[in-house]
């Protein structure tokens, strides 16, 4: 990197952790600290939304998602709008009402202690564990590009955030998150005009995405329809986004207390719900955006030659001299098929319908592709330790090798601006659950509420410095994006159910909650562990299967154990 | 109606909800005429 990038970099940086602490100043007491004080505006409530679900891996990943499966993960988003109406219906009126500080203190209302505290219990490991990912993503960005040691840079991408958070909360999360998502588009945007910028003069963003869509990369709706039926391990087409979307977002919209904890900031649940129907709206195109930037690239590569392999620094690492003379052979022979590759796609953008130079250059599409397993194999039998999924660093190694000076500091200050919005939304929401559904539970003396402030500061350090431990142990995870879901779909199955369960049957009482929690995510865990099951599917099976084991149970169990609910959930119309 | 109630745009949230759920239909529809023009 250039000192211009370095000085953009560490300016960008630095403004953030700066405005957070200017925006830190809240009441002393939980209120203040965990909701700020209730009082954001639908906008903020959207930012911040946005800002919590959308990570730096989000733009690591998704870029090189499309570059090398295609358009069709957005299809994993299709649920989020179904998800958003059905969280402002009955979730929302019931939170607010409560005015509970997180999501779990509910379930103490409608069932018991026990189900909230392993409710909670769940959240915290499975948050814990992604915002660790979280905080590896960017880091895996400076240990790669500048050689720096992958375990310093943890401790130093994790750090930097937990000034803020601690220092501010929730307001000085949501107030970041604005200025961190300003940022985001607008060097997101600036790198989508590069790309096309840097397309062979004559070709444009259509021709782009004509020569994109001949090799697959525009397949934004699938079916997951085989010659054999349905597949059920296809990750991404239209009914498990749909469907198991449906699941994931309501689980994480509804149950999660990362975002929970952000609309429970809101006014009044006017704000709450305006929020989440405009992220409802934004979030598809958004995703298809960032999508579309990944194509451009996968475009621009094949008007011009594209590296073998994306992790250069992985590559550069193997010393041994037979290893390394086969790695630089198979490189050979990449960059002749990729050069010839890029004379036939530049002749395509002349005559783009021609259907013999289309068959010429799907099949030296697919001629790359394996050449580009061979090598990935051969690094992986001379260095069994090292990720061969190379996903996350296309986009990063595009915007190095081609983009202008200051405007890779920019970029990679987006990445980091992206992870710390989620990250410290995630520290901030571990830290209210670990205070309201586990201290506040089972401390023996009540505190005042400034000692209940200031015991929630430490917690909220405390799982940052819990993050960054796991983040030292991400390595080896494949693409980041999927790592995280795959981890939050083994949970929030689970974690739903026992919310479904609380809204709308109020029959089932504490005990049969509590039990169906427990066999079901057994089950979801084994049949994670032992079928092909594509994960979105997981949450939808976890939801349903506690379902129905929490109806049959309430029938075996005496009701005169159980806990009477008297909360309405019904929605006010 | 208070001011706390006042919903923006539309009179009933259930407006909203169905404006939602239209404009994911649409996003849907438009993809898949972009995945067949583009293929």
């Amino acid at each position: 990197m250039s000192k211009l990038d370095w000085i953009v970099l560490i300016a960008t940086l630095s403004t953030i952790i700066a405005y957070g602490l200017y925006r830190s100043k809240t009441s002393k007491n939980l209120d203040g600290y965990f909701l700020s004080n209730r009082s954001m505006p639908w906008y903020l409530i959207l930012l911040s939304i946005m800002g919590t679900q959308a990570s730096a891996i989000t733009f690591l990943s998704v870029p090189g998602q499309a570059f090398s499966d295609g358009m069709r993960f957005v299809q994993a988003y299709f649920g989020l709008p179904m998800a958003m109406v059905v969280i402002c219906i009955f979730f929302v009126p019931v939170f607010h009402k409560l005015k509970v500080f997180t999501a779990y203190e509910f379930l103490e209302k409608r069932f018991d202690k026990k189900t909230r505290t392993f409710t909670s219990f769940l959240f915290l490991l499975q948050r814990g564990l992604s915002t660790g990912i979280s905080i590896y993503a960017p880091a895996i960005i400076l240990s790669s590009l500048l050689g720096w040691n992958i375990y310093w840079t943890n401790i130093f991408m994790g750090g930097l955030l937990i000034i803020y958070t601690v220092s501010g909360g929730a307001k000085a999360v949501a107030y970041t998150q604005q200025l961190q998502l300003l940022i985001i588009f607008t060097g997101m945007f600036i790198a989508a005009y590069m790309v096309v910028h840097l397309l062979p003069e004559g070709v444009g963003f259509i021709d782009a995405l004509k020569v994109s869509g001949k090799l697959g990369r525009l397949n934004v709706i699938t079916t997951g329809k085989t010659s054999n039926g349905f597949d059920w391990s296809d990750r991404y087409n239209i009914w498990s986004g749909l469907i198991g979307g449906f699941f994931l977002q309501l689980s994480y919209f509804g149950a999660d207390q990362s975002q929970v904890g952000r609309y429970l900031t809101a006014k009044n649940i006017t704000e709450s719900r305006m929020g989440l129907l405009m992220n409802g709206l934004v979030k598809i195109p958004m995703q298809f955006a960032i999508l579309l930037i990944g194509v451009l690239v996968f475009a621009y590569y094949q008007f011009n030659p594209s590296p073998v392999f994306f992790n250069q620094a992985a590559s550069e690492k193997i010393v041994e001299t037979g290893a390394q003379h086969q790695l630089l052979a198979i490189e050979k022979t990449y960059q002749q098929q990729s050069a010839y590759q890029a004379g036939m796609v530049r002749e395509l953008a002349k005559q783009p319908e021609n259907p013999q130079l289309i068959k010429d250059i799907r099949a030296n599409q697919q001629t790359l592709e394996q050449t580009r397993k061979t090598y990935k194999s051969s690094l992986k039998k001379a260095s069994p330790s090292t990720d061969v999924n190379d996903t996350n660093y296309v986009f990063l190694r595009f915007v190095v090798d081609h983009l202008p000076q200051g405007l890779i500091g920019l970029l990679i200050a987006v990445i980091f601006l992206a992870g710390w919005g989620s990250i410290a939304a995630a520290l901030n929401s571990l830290a209210s659950s670990t205070m309201c559904d586990i201290h506040q539970q089972f401390a023996k003396t009540p505190k005042t509420p400034l000692a209940e402030y200031n015991l929630s500061r430490w917690y909220t350090f405390g799982w940052g410095i819990f993050c960054i431990i796991v983040a030292q142990f991400a390595n080896n995870m494949g693409s980041l994006i999927e790592a995280v879901n795959v981890l939050g779909s083994l949970f929030y199955g689970v974690i739903l159910g026992i919310f479904l369960l609380a809204f709308f049957f109020k029959y089932v009482r504490g005990n049969a909650a509590f039990y169906s929690a427990i066999i079901t995510e057994l089950i979801v865990i084994i049949l994670f562990w032992k079928s092909s099951i594509g994960f979105l599917w997981l949450n939808a099976v976890g939801a349903i299967v506690l379902v129905l084991v929490a109806l049959l149970l309430q029938l075996l169990l005496p009701v005169s154990t159980n806990k009477k609910s008297g909360i309405n959930t019904m929605p006010d119309q | 109606m208070s001011q706390e109630d006042k919903i923006p745009l539309f009179r009933r949230w259930r407006s909203w909800y169905i404006f939602v759920l239209l404009f994911l239909l649409i996003d849907i529809i438009a993809f898949l005429f972009f995945t067949q023009y583009f293929s």
